[in-house]
Protein backbone atom coordinates (compact mmCIF):
# COMPACT_ATOMS: atom_id res chain seq x y z
CA UNK A 1 0.00 0.00 0.00
CA UNK A 2 2.78 2.37 0.99
CA UNK A 3 4.83 1.35 -2.04
CA UNK A 4 1.91 1.86 -4.36
CA UNK A 5 1.24 5.33 -2.91
CA UNK A 6 4.90 6.17 -3.38
CA UNK A 7 4.99 4.97 -6.96
CA UNK A 8 1.70 6.74 -7.70
CA UNK A 9 3.17 9.96 -6.38
CA UNK A 10 6.36 9.51 -8.39
CA UNK A 11 4.39 8.77 -11.55
CA UNK A 12 2.29 11.89 -11.11
CA UNK A 13 5.35 14.06 -10.54
CA UNK A 14 7.16 12.48 -13.48
CA UNK A 15 4.21 13.11 -15.77
CA UNK A 16 4.20 16.76 -14.75
CA UNK A 17 7.92 17.00 -15.52
CA UNK A 18 7.45 15.32 -18.89
CA UNK A 19 4.68 17.74 -19.85
CA UNK A 20 6.87 20.66 -18.84
CA UNK A 21 9.86 19.42 -20.85
CA UNK A 22 7.71 18.76 -23.92
CA UNK A 23 6.23 22.25 -23.63
CA UNK A 24 9.69 23.79 -23.96
CA UNK A 25 10.31 21.95 -27.20
CA UNK A 26 9.05 18.79 -28.93
CA UNK A 27 11.26 15.82 -28.02
CA UNK A 28 11.59 12.14 -28.89
CA UNK A 29 11.82 9.36 -26.31
CA UNK A 30 15.56 9.01 -25.88
CA UNK A 31 16.07 12.77 -25.82
CA UNK A 32 13.41 13.10 -23.13
CA UNK A 33 14.98 10.48 -20.87
CA UNK A 34 18.38 12.18 -21.22
CA UNK A 35 16.87 15.52 -20.26
CA UNK A 36 15.23 14.04 -17.16
CA UNK A 37 18.57 12.59 -16.13
CA UNK A 38 20.40 15.82 -16.78
CA UNK A 39 18.04 17.52 -14.34
CA UNK A 40 19.06 14.95 -11.74
CA UNK A 41 16.26 12.40 -11.94
CA UNK A 42 18.78 9.56 -12.16
CA UNK A 43 16.69 7.17 -10.12
CA UNK A 44 14.09 7.02 -12.86
CA UNK A 45 14.95 4.08 -15.13
CA UNK A 46 15.12 5.21 -18.75
CA UNK A 47 12.47 2.84 -20.04
CA UNK A 48 9.84 3.95 -17.55
CA UNK A 49 9.03 7.04 -19.61
CA UNK A 50 7.39 4.96 -22.38
CA UNK A 51 4.37 3.70 -20.43
CA UNK A 52 3.90 7.29 -19.24
CA UNK A 53 4.17 8.69 -22.77
CA UNK A 54 1.53 6.18 -23.89
CA UNK A 55 -0.76 7.17 -21.05
CA UNK A 56 -0.36 10.88 -21.77
CA UNK A 57 -1.08 10.19 -25.44
CA UNK A 58 -4.18 8.18 -24.62
CA UNK A 59 -5.39 11.00 -22.38
CA UNK A 60 -4.87 13.41 -25.29
CA UNK A 61 -2.34 15.55 -23.40
CA UNK A 62 0.46 14.97 -25.90
CA UNK A 63 0.62 13.94 -29.53
CA UNK A 64 3.26 11.97 -31.36
CA UNK A 65 4.40 12.63 -34.90
CA UNK A 66 7.06 10.95 -37.04
CA UNK A 67 9.60 13.52 -38.14
CA UNK A 68 13.17 13.60 -39.41
CA UNK A 69 15.65 14.06 -36.59
CA UNK A 70 18.89 16.08 -36.86
CA UNK A 71 20.87 12.84 -36.46
CA UNK A 72 19.18 11.31 -39.49
CA UNK A 73 16.50 8.66 -38.91
CA UNK A 74 12.80 9.42 -38.51
CA UNK A 75 11.77 9.67 -34.87
CA UNK A 76 8.51 10.05 -33.04
CA UNK A 77 8.45 13.57 -31.64
CA UNK A 78 5.97 14.53 -28.94
CA UNK A 79 4.04 17.80 -28.85
CA UNK A 80 1.89 19.29 -26.12
CA UNK A 81 -1.81 19.54 -27.01
CA UNK A 82 -4.17 22.20 -25.76
CA UNK A 83 -5.51 19.94 -23.00
CA UNK A 84 -1.90 19.06 -22.22
CA UNK A 85 -1.24 22.73 -21.64
CA UNK A 86 -4.17 22.90 -19.23
CA UNK A 87 -3.03 19.73 -17.44
CA UNK A 88 0.44 21.24 -17.02
CA UNK A 89 -1.02 24.40 -15.43
CA UNK A 90 -3.13 22.24 -13.11
CA UNK A 91 -0.08 20.18 -12.16
CA UNK A 92 1.95 23.29 -11.37
CA UNK A 93 -0.80 24.57 -9.07
CA UNK A 94 -1.12 21.18 -7.33
CA UNK A 95 2.63 20.91 -6.96
CA UNK A 96 2.82 24.29 -5.23
CA UNK A 97 0.02 23.21 -2.89
CA UNK A 98 2.07 20.19 -1.85
CA UNK A 99 5.58 21.59 -2.03
CA UNK A 100 5.14 24.46 0.42
CA UNK A 101 3.56 22.53 3.32
CA UNK A 102 5.94 19.59 2.82
CA UNK A 103 8.97 21.86 2.94
CA UNK A 104 7.62 23.58 6.03
CA UNK A 105 7.13 20.28 7.81
CA UNK A 106 10.58 19.00 6.91
CA UNK A 107 12.27 22.25 7.99
CA UNK A 108 10.55 22.19 11.40
CA UNK A 109 11.88 18.69 11.93
CA UNK A 110 15.41 19.88 11.23
CA UNK A 111 15.13 22.76 13.68
CA UNK A 112 13.98 20.60 16.57
CA UNK B 1 4.36 5.44 -41.43
CA UNK B 2 2.44 2.32 -42.41
CA UNK B 3 2.58 -0.73 -40.17
CA UNK B 4 4.26 -2.90 -42.81
CA UNK B 5 6.99 -0.26 -43.33
CA UNK B 6 7.60 -0.03 -39.59
CA UNK B 7 7.99 -3.82 -39.39
CA UNK B 8 10.44 -3.86 -42.28
CA UNK B 9 12.45 -1.02 -40.74
CA UNK B 10 12.41 -2.78 -37.38
CA UNK B 11 13.86 -5.94 -38.94
CA UNK B 12 16.60 -3.87 -40.54
CA UNK B 13 17.50 -1.77 -37.49
CA UNK B 14 17.47 -4.74 -35.11
CA UNK B 15 20.71 -5.91 -36.71
CA UNK B 16 22.50 -3.00 -35.00
CA UNK B 17 21.95 -4.56 -31.55
CA UNK B 18 24.56 -6.75 -29.92
CA UNK B 19 23.60 -10.35 -29.12
CA UNK B 20 22.61 -9.76 -25.51
CA UNK B 21 20.46 -6.74 -26.24
CA UNK B 22 18.93 -8.36 -29.30
CA UNK B 23 17.78 -11.40 -27.33
CA UNK B 24 16.23 -9.17 -24.68
CA UNK B 25 14.55 -6.95 -27.27
CA UNK B 26 13.24 -9.78 -29.45
CA UNK B 27 11.42 -11.30 -26.49
CA UNK B 28 9.68 -7.96 -26.08
CA UNK B 29 8.77 -7.90 -29.78
CA UNK B 30 7.29 -11.40 -29.72
CA UNK B 31 5.38 -10.77 -26.50
CA UNK B 32 3.85 -7.48 -27.59
CA UNK B 33 2.95 -8.68 -31.08
CA UNK B 34 1.19 -11.70 -29.57
CA UNK B 35 -1.42 -9.36 -28.06
CA UNK B 36 -3.81 -9.36 -31.01
CA UNK B 37 -6.39 -7.08 -29.42
CA UNK B 38 -3.90 -4.21 -29.37
CA UNK B 39 -3.80 -2.04 -32.49
CA UNK B 40 -0.94 -3.21 -34.70
CA UNK B 41 0.06 0.34 -35.59
CA UNK B 42 0.30 1.22 -31.92
CA UNK B 43 2.38 -1.92 -31.27
CA UNK B 44 4.84 -1.19 -34.03
CA UNK B 45 5.26 2.47 -33.13
CA UNK B 46 6.14 1.61 -29.55
CA UNK B 47 8.45 -1.22 -30.61
CA UNK B 48 10.28 1.18 -32.92
CA UNK B 49 10.68 3.75 -30.13
CA UNK B 50 12.07 1.12 -27.77
CA UNK B 51 14.46 -0.09 -30.47
CA UNK B 52 15.69 3.43 -31.24
CA UNK B 53 16.21 4.01 -27.54
CA UNK B 54 18.08 0.75 -27.06
CA UNK B 55 20.37 1.46 -30.04
CA UNK B 56 21.26 4.87 -28.58
CA UNK B 57 21.76 3.38 -25.11
CA UNK B 58 23.98 0.64 -26.54
CA UNK B 59 26.23 3.31 -28.05
CA UNK B 60 26.71 4.60 -24.49
CA UNK B 61 27.66 1.08 -23.39
CA UNK B 62 24.38 0.38 -21.59
CA UNK B 63 22.56 -2.96 -21.36
CA UNK B 64 18.88 -3.53 -22.13
CA UNK B 65 18.30 -4.68 -18.55
CA UNK B 66 19.51 -1.35 -17.27
CA UNK B 67 17.23 0.55 -19.63
CA UNK B 68 13.97 -1.41 -19.37
CA UNK B 69 14.49 -3.23 -16.08
CA UNK B 70 15.17 -6.82 -15.08
CA UNK B 71 11.55 -7.89 -15.38
CA UNK B 72 10.81 -7.47 -19.10
CA UNK B 73 7.36 -9.06 -18.83
CA UNK B 74 6.21 -6.64 -16.13
CA UNK B 75 7.54 -3.76 -18.22
CA UNK B 76 5.66 -4.98 -21.33
CA UNK B 77 2.45 -5.44 -19.35
CA UNK B 78 2.74 -1.83 -18.21
CA UNK B 79 3.09 -0.72 -21.85
CA UNK B 80 0.25 -2.92 -23.08
CA UNK B 81 -2.09 -1.55 -20.44
CA UNK B 82 -1.66 1.90 -21.99
CA UNK B 83 -1.76 0.96 -25.67
CA UNK B 84 -4.62 1.66 -28.04
CA UNK B 85 -7.04 -1.22 -28.42
CA UNK B 86 -7.82 -2.35 -31.95
CA UNK B 87 -11.07 -0.88 -33.22
CA UNK B 88 -13.77 -3.55 -33.58
CA UNK B 89 -14.31 -2.65 -37.24
CA UNK B 90 -10.60 -2.97 -38.08
CA UNK B 91 -10.39 -6.31 -36.32
CA UNK B 92 -13.43 -7.55 -38.26
CA UNK B 93 -11.99 -6.49 -41.63
CA UNK B 94 -8.77 -8.31 -40.77
CA UNK B 95 -10.77 -11.44 -39.93
CA UNK B 96 -12.48 -11.27 -43.32
CA UNK B 97 -9.05 -10.97 -44.92
CA UNK B 98 -7.85 -14.06 -43.04
CA UNK B 99 -10.98 -15.90 -44.14
CA UNK B 100 -10.29 -15.21 -47.83
CA UNK B 101 -6.65 -16.16 -47.38
CA UNK B 102 -7.72 -19.43 -45.80
CA UNK B 103 -10.29 -20.18 -48.52
CA UNK B 104 -7.71 -19.46 -51.24
CA UNK B 105 -5.26 -21.89 -49.66
CA UNK B 106 -7.71 -24.71 -48.98
CA UNK B 107 -9.44 -24.51 -52.36
CA UNK B 108 -6.25 -24.42 -54.38
CA UNK B 109 -5.08 -27.59 -52.59
CA UNK B 110 -8.41 -29.44 -52.82
CA UNK B 111 -8.90 -28.27 -56.42
CA UNK B 112 -5.53 -29.72 -57.45
CA UNK B 113 -6.16 -32.94 -55.52
CA UNK B 114 -9.54 -33.37 -57.19
CA UNK B 115 -8.05 -32.73 -60.60
CA UNK B 116 -5.55 -35.53 -60.03
CA UNK B 117 -8.21 -37.79 -58.47
CA UNK B 118 -10.56 -37.30 -61.38
CA UNK B 119 -8.19 -37.91 -64.29
CA UNK B 120 -5.63 -40.21 -62.70
CA UNK B 121 -7.86 -42.24 -60.40
CA UNK B 122 -11.17 -41.69 -62.22
CA UNK B 123 -12.96 -40.63 -59.04
CA UNK B 124 -16.01 -38.42 -58.95
CA UNK B 125 -15.30 -34.80 -58.00
CA UNK B 126 -18.90 -33.70 -57.61
CA UNK B 127 -19.49 -31.29 -54.75
CA UNK B 128 -22.55 -30.52 -52.67
CA UNK B 129 -23.12 -26.86 -51.97
CA UNK B 130 -24.56 -27.28 -48.45
CA UNK B 131 -21.68 -29.45 -47.27
CA UNK B 132 -19.18 -27.07 -48.88
CA UNK B 133 -20.48 -24.03 -47.00
CA UNK B 134 -20.53 -25.86 -43.66
CA UNK B 135 -17.00 -27.15 -44.20
CA UNK B 136 -15.64 -23.71 -45.07
CA UNK B 137 -17.16 -22.25 -41.92
CA UNK B 138 -15.82 -25.11 -39.80
CA UNK B 139 -12.37 -24.81 -41.34
CA UNK B 140 -12.31 -21.08 -40.69
CA UNK B 141 -13.39 -21.60 -37.10
CA UNK B 142 -10.59 -24.15 -36.70
CA UNK B 143 -8.02 -21.70 -38.08
CA UNK B 144 -9.18 -18.89 -35.79
CA UNK B 145 -9.08 -21.17 -32.79
CA UNK B 146 -5.60 -22.35 -33.80
CA UNK B 147 -4.26 -18.80 -34.22
CA UNK B 148 -5.78 -17.73 -30.92
CA UNK B 149 -4.27 -20.76 -29.21
CA UNK B 150 -0.78 -20.18 -30.57
CA UNK B 151 -0.82 -16.48 -29.62
CA UNK B 152 -2.01 -17.36 -26.14
CA UNK B 153 0.75 -19.92 -25.79
CA UNK B 154 3.35 -17.36 -26.93
CA UNK B 155 2.12 -14.79 -24.43
CA UNK B 156 2.45 -17.30 -21.64
CA UNK B 157 5.79 -18.78 -22.57
CA UNK B 158 7.99 -16.10 -24.15
CA UNK B 159 9.68 -14.95 -20.94
CA UNK B 160 10.06 -18.46 -19.58
CA UNK B 161 8.14 -19.91 -16.67
CA UNK B 162 8.89 -18.70 -13.18
CA UNK B 163 9.25 -21.30 -10.43
CA UNK B 164 5.65 -20.90 -9.39
CA UNK B 165 4.38 -21.12 -12.95
CA UNK B 166 6.39 -24.22 -13.75
CA UNK B 167 4.48 -26.10 -11.05
CA UNK B 168 1.40 -25.37 -13.08
CA UNK B 169 3.04 -26.70 -16.20
CA UNK B 170 1.09 -29.95 -16.34
CA UNK B 171 -2.06 -27.85 -16.20
CA UNK B 172 -1.10 -25.80 -19.24
CA UNK B 173 -0.05 -29.00 -20.99
CA UNK B 174 -3.57 -30.37 -20.53
CA UNK B 175 -4.98 -27.05 -21.74
CA UNK B 176 -2.87 -27.00 -24.87
CA UNK B 177 -3.49 -30.63 -25.78
CA UNK B 178 -7.23 -30.32 -25.43
CA UNK B 179 -7.16 -27.21 -27.62
CA UNK B 180 -5.10 -28.95 -30.29
CA UNK B 181 -7.61 -31.80 -30.31
CA UNK B 182 -10.47 -29.30 -30.56
CA UNK B 183 -8.83 -27.44 -33.49
CA UNK B 184 -8.12 -30.63 -35.45
CA UNK B 185 -11.58 -31.93 -34.60
CA UNK B 186 -13.37 -28.82 -35.82
CA UNK B 187 -11.20 -28.15 -38.86
CA UNK B 188 -10.56 -31.68 -40.13
CA UNK B 189 -12.58 -34.45 -38.48
CA UNK B 190 -16.05 -32.91 -38.25
CA UNK B 191 -16.10 -31.86 -41.95
CA UNK B 192 -15.61 -35.54 -42.90
CA UNK B 193 -18.71 -36.44 -40.92
CA UNK B 194 -20.96 -33.83 -42.51
CA UNK B 195 -23.32 -35.70 -44.84
CA UNK B 196 -23.50 -34.43 -48.45
CA UNK B 197 -26.49 -32.16 -48.88
CA UNK B 198 -27.54 -29.15 -50.95
CA UNK B 199 -27.24 -28.56 -54.69
CA UNK B 200 -25.00 -31.07 -56.46
CA UNK B 201 -22.37 -29.51 -58.76
CA UNK B 202 -20.34 -31.54 -61.23
CA UNK B 203 -16.71 -30.72 -61.96
CA UNK B 204 -15.74 -29.68 -58.44
CA UNK B 205 -12.09 -29.08 -59.25
CA UNK B 206 -12.79 -26.21 -61.65
CA UNK B 207 -15.14 -24.58 -59.15
CA UNK B 208 -12.63 -24.96 -56.34
CA UNK B 209 -9.75 -23.52 -58.36
CA UNK B 210 -11.92 -20.64 -59.54
CA UNK B 211 -12.95 -19.88 -55.97
CA UNK B 212 -9.32 -20.08 -54.91
CA UNK B 213 -8.32 -17.50 -57.54
CA UNK B 214 -11.21 -15.24 -56.60
CA UNK B 215 -10.48 -15.46 -52.88
CA UNK B 216 -6.80 -14.80 -53.49
CA UNK B 217 -7.63 -11.77 -55.65
CA UNK B 218 -9.94 -10.32 -53.00
CA UNK B 219 -7.40 -10.84 -50.21
CA UNK B 220 -4.70 -9.28 -52.41
CA UNK B 221 -6.87 -6.23 -53.09
CA UNK B 222 -7.66 -5.91 -49.38
CA UNK B 223 -3.96 -5.94 -48.55
CA UNK B 224 -3.31 -3.30 -51.21
CA UNK B 225 -5.80 -1.12 -49.40
CA UNK B 226 -4.84 -1.80 -45.77
CA UNK B 227 -1.15 -2.84 -45.99
CA UNK B 228 -1.11 -5.60 -43.37
CA UNK B 229 1.72 -7.53 -44.96
CA UNK B 230 4.43 -6.53 -47.40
Amino acid sequence: MLMSLRSQLLKGVLEGCILSLIKREPVYGYELSMKLQRFGLNEVSEGSIYPLLLRLQKAGLIQGEMRDSPSGPKRKYYYLTESGEKALQAFKAEWEDIRIPVELILRREDGR
Amino acid sequence: MKTADLIALNNEKRKLLNDQNRIYYEDIVVYIRAHWMISQQSQEEVLMELLDHLIEAQKQGKQAEGVFGKDAKAYCDELIEQMMKEKKKDALIFLVYLAFRYIALVFSVTGMAELVAKYALHRSDDIFLGKEVINILLGFLGVLLGVWMVLRLVRHSVFGPSLEQSRKRWKSFVHVSSLVIAVIGIGVVVPQLVPPFGVRIEGGWIIHLLFACLAFLISWLMNQRFHWVK
